[in-house]
Parts: structure tokens; C-alpha cells; sequence
């Protein structure tokens, strides 16, 4: 599968990609992320062609709307194709085609926004699991990743602006401890340090540095 | 009308759609997500279907009150799937939860589903609470699919 494979007849919307939100990075993010957000800053200014009035669309049908949200978070996802390797990346690809799909898809429940895809986006760059999450999504729009470890769970709601809202369950020495949090992605990797993420994200040989 | 609340050894039956089934990284079905427990800005109450309003075995009340759900006039997708918990199970967890929640279990039947039930008092920003009920006390799962259209 190529990096950017859109499972159905491409149709003339790119306005829609134009107007794509995309939140900034919270203060005192990394290279690599700031690198990311302009990436995706770029991305989301229109072109020449597009610059112009534009007609007010009508509501769009939530085919349209699980269509839309699905290009743009494949396009998004392939501006920063450099830190995701090749079949990974597919198989994410694979993934969000799953959770999208109209038959499946449950019709009172928008699509995850892009603003929420953005910080899965940066959180993955992060965390750099080798293993790649379970997907799901909540009723109001946010996308949630999921690690599961026989017992042990790690359940991460991606919120906008880079911030993730998370809870665990894990064993540790025969005893069962739970915690939760809401956190900035920046400061994830440490707060999950005493639970010991590699139960769930093994090691990271599948993401590459740029 | 008098207000029937569901006993404690019985069960409750909930719809959960695809996007809220937890699922590992090649989209095997592990459980249910906390999510699925989570009202709508607008819902009051959380919904299930009583699965011992029906005779028989409690394989038979659960095959029921599925059928029941997939009559009514709720969207039943492919690949989603059922929570099933124990009243008093869902109940002592929202209790002992530090925000003490007294949740009500009532029969409350529509049109369009008579083991209707509601589940009142909800929790509406607690989600440790509702990860800790997909985990534990409401975690039995059954997915659509593998549940006949037919009598099995």
C-alpha cells in the first residue's frame, strides 16, 4: 500500500483539506515536534487556487464527513511519514480505515476531529511504541489509543492542543494499581515511567528519527 | 406506574458500537472501552436492556434481550458488539467510587423495547469509574456477530 491509499473514488474536495484545523504545540516542545507542527501548519494553508470565495456547502452527510476526516488524517499522517516506518504506518492506515468505516460507523457519533488526530499524531512521534495501539473513538469526536498486556491496560484519549487524558491498570508485584491522569503530551513518556510502558510499547526499532 | 428497580443478582444488556469496543493493534476484540459507558451531552440517563425481563436460561435471557435490542430501533452495526453486567455488581462500583455514586437501575420500557431499562444517577465525569466497569464488572462481552439471528 502506498503512504497515502484512500479506499474509494477520489472525489473534489481538497477545500475541505484546506480548512483543515490544526492545533499548535503546547510551549516547550521539542525539535522534533516543532518540526511536526510546521509540517502541518504548511499543510493546512490553502493554495493558490483555493484562495478565493468560497460557496457555502450544505451539511455534509456523515459518509461525507467519515470520508473527509479519513483523507485528512491519512494526508496529515503522511507529512510526517519520516518518523513512521513504511509498515507501520500501513497498517495504522489499515487501522483508521476500520474505525471509519460508514458500516460500522455508530451515526449519532461525529468523526474524531482533526484536532484530536493531531496530538495521536504527536503522541505517537513521543512515545515511539513498537507496537501499535488498539484504536477507538468516544462520542464527542475524540480518538482514543488503547495498549493491552494481558491484564495490564493503558487507555489514552487524544485531546486537543497536545494533551492526553489517560488511565492504567497494571499489576506490579502481585498487586493491582490503577492510576489517571490528564497530562501534556511533552511530560507522557515520564508520567508513565513508573508502570512501565514497555509492557506495552516493547521497543521502538519500528519508529525511526529523522 | 410503580417504579420497578431491577434486582440485584439480575443483568443488563448494552449496546456497544465498534468504535467503542477495545481492540488490540490488528483489531481483535478485547472488550469494551470505559467509553462505552459514557453519556451523550444530551442524555440524562444510560441505557441497557434487562436481560432477565425474558424467560429461560441466562444464556436465553441474554440471546433475548439482544434480539430485543436489534428490533428496536437502534442502528445494531456488523461488528459491534454487547456489555453485559450484574446489577449489583455496577451498582456497589459506582458506590464505592469516591464520588459515591448512588445510581438507580429502572425498568423503564418503550415502544420499541419493553425490557427497556435506565440506568439514573449516571455518572457523567468519571471515567477511572467507567475504565474500572469495562474492565471488571461490566466487562463480559458478546459480539454481534457471533450471535445468531435465529433461536439457537
Amino acid at each position: 500500500m502506498s503512504a497515502v491509499q484512500i479506499p474509494r473514488a477520489v472525489r473534489a474536495d481538497h477545500a475541505h483539506l484546506g480548512r483543515a484545523v490544526i492545533q499548535k504545540p503546547s510551549a516547550g516542545v521539542s525539535g522534533i515536534s516543532k518540526e511536526i507542527a510546521d509540517r502541518l501548519k504548511r499543510f493546512a494553508e490553502p493554495s493558490p487556487t483555493f484562495l478565493g470565495s468560497r460557496n457555502v456547502s450544505p451539511p455534509k452527510s456523515l459518509e461525507e464527513q467519515l470520508y473527509d476526516g479519513l483523507a485528512a488524517f491519512k494526508v496529515t499522517t503522511a507529512t510526517i511519514a519520516m518518523h513512521l516506518e513504511r509498515e507501520w504506518r500501513s497498517r495504522l492506515f489499515l487501522q483508521l480505515d476500520s474505525l471509519l468505516a460508514l458500516d460500522d460507523w455508530d451515526v449519532e457519533d461525529p468523526p474524531p476531529s482533526t484536532g484530536s488526530f493531531s496530538t495521536f499524531l504527536r503522541m505517537l512521534i513521543l512515545l515511539r511504541p513498537a507496537r501499535r495501539p488498539g484504536l477507538g473513538a468516544t462520542n464527542d469526536g475524540i480518538l482514543i489509543a488503547t495498549w493491552t498486556s494481558d491484564d495490564d491496560r493503558l487507555t489514552i484519549d487524544c485531546l486537543d492542543k497536545d494533551i492526553a487524558r489517560w488511565h492504567l491498570a497494571v499489576t506490579i508485584e502481585g498487586e493491582r494499581e490503577r492510576a489517571a491522569g490528564i497530562t501534556p503530551l511533552l511530560r507522557l513518556n515520564e508520567v508513565l515511567l513508573p508502570y512501565g510502558p514497555q509492557r506495552w510499547f516493547e521497543h521502538a526499532h519500528y519508529v525511526s528519527s529523522p | 406506574m410503580p417504579i420497578t428497580y431491577l434486582p440485584l443478582e439480575h443483568h443488563v444488556v448494552r449496546y456497544v458500537p465498534w468504535s467503542r469496543l477495545r481492540k488490540d493493534e490488528d483489531d481483535n476484540v478485547i472488550g469494551v472501552l470505559g467509553a462505552a459507558f459514557k453519556l451523550r451531552a444530551q442524555e440524562d440517563y444510560l441505557s441497557a436492556t434487562w436481560a432477565e425481563f425474558f424467560q429461560g436460561t441466562r444464556a436465553d435471557c441474554i440471546f433475548s434481550a439482544i434480539k430485543a435490542i436489534r428490533a428496536s430501533s437502534f442502528s445494531v452495526t456488523p461488528r459491534s458488539g454487547f456489555a453485559i453486567g450484574n446489577v449489583g455488581r455496577v451498582k456497589d462500583a459506582c458506590l464505592a467510587d469516591k464520588q459515591r455514586h448512588r445510581i438507580r437501575i429502572i425498568h423503564e420500557p418503550e415502544d420499541d423495547n419493553k425490557a427497556h431499562s435506565a440506568l439514573r444517577g449516571w455518572p457523567r465525569d468519571n471515567d477511572p469509574l467507567l475504565d474500572l466497569l469495562a474492565e471488571d464488572m461490566w466487562s463480559e462481552t458478546v459480539l454481534n456477530k457471533d450471535v445468531p439471528h435465529s433461536n439457537p
